[in-house]
């Protein structure tokens, strides 16, 4: 039978079960993995490493999960975390020029291009709109899970995923597939 | 499209979450658990069930051997009194009390 996440972090706290811990990483790694591609402009390299980064960060300081949100929450909320003290001390964020900004429409529209494109544009936003847009519109979670995983105020989450989603409308507007 | 219709984002995020791809684990998996700290030994949980065990079996093993009898004529020859049995008790259970809080904070 699968252990839930609560079970196996008790596991991980009350034994230091390394196997338990090993089960909660293959769980989530796909989606924080996928997530720093997108925090960082699809740099795949730097963004396994944030990953990498986040993971231990969790194993540090698990004790300090109170379980009052869901693990998930608790976990992008760490990834967050991990990308800006990266982004705060290296800056190697160098701002896109115009031909980066907007999508390239013409040259493939294999999926993966499509998220690097989509990560391309989210790196034009300033960080809290890029993850709050990226939680509401991939992961589709609520206003106040994001306030959460963010640590910021409600109020403020809403206001940064409005306007990121106007930023990126007008960047992706003649990007994104008309409907049939 | 008007101001607010953010169909084709929309679109575009519906997109991007149903060919979202998945990454395979096992190496990555295997790099994290690589460099997880060494595990320090016993989890607190385990340490204070062998201090507990340890001084239960000790005190057993104590009361057996102890020769109760002559220690007590002892204790009325040298004219000890109940006050000194309690300050030298006080002073081993102190003893006990800081052994274990030293074996738990990871300082012997």
């Amino acid at each position: 039978m699968e252990l839930d996440d609560k079970a196996l972090i008790t596991r991980v706290l009350d034994n230091r079960d390394q196997r338990a811990f090993a089960e909660l990483v293959k769980r989530y790694q796909s989606q924080i993995r996928y997530s720093q591609r997108q925090l960082t402009g699809w740099d795949e390299a730097l963004a396994d490493d944030l990953a990498q980064e986040t993971f231990l960060s969790v194993y540090r300081n698990l004790s300090k999960f109170r379980g009052d949100a869901k693990f998930s929450t608790w976990l992008y909320r760490i990834a967050y975390n991990c990308f800006l003290q990266h982004k705060r001390a290296s800056r190697i964020e160098e701002p896109l020029g115009d031909d980066d900004v907007t999508p390239d429409t013409g040259t493939t529209d294999s999926d993966i291009d499509m998220h690097r494109d989509l990560a391309r544009a989210l790196q034009t936003l300033p960080p809290a709109q890029r993850m709050a847009v990226h939680l509401y519109c991939h992961y589709e979670m609520s206003h106040s899970e994001i306030a959460e995983a963010l640590d910021r105020p409600l109020g403020s989450v809403k206001s940064d995923i409005q306007r990121g989603r106007e930023r990126l409308k007008a960047q992706l507007e003649a990007w994104a597939p008309e409907k049939t | 499209m008007s101001e607010n219709d953010f169909s084709k984002l929309d679109d575009l995020f519906a997109s991007a979450k149903a060919s979202e791809p998945y990454f395979p684990a096992e190496n990555f998996t295997m790099a994290v658990m690589a460099q997880l700290p060494e595990a320090e030994g016993l989890s607190d949980k385990t340490k204070n069930l062998v201090v507990l065990l340890g001084t239960a079996i000790g005190s057993g093993l104590a009361c057996t051997v102890m020769p109760i009898g002559e220690l007590a004529r002892s204790f009325d020859m040298l004219s000890f009194d109940l006050s000194a049995v309690a300050v030298v008790g006080g002073a081993m259970m102190l003893a006990a009390c800081g052994i274990t809080f030293l074996a738990q904070t990871d300082r012997i």
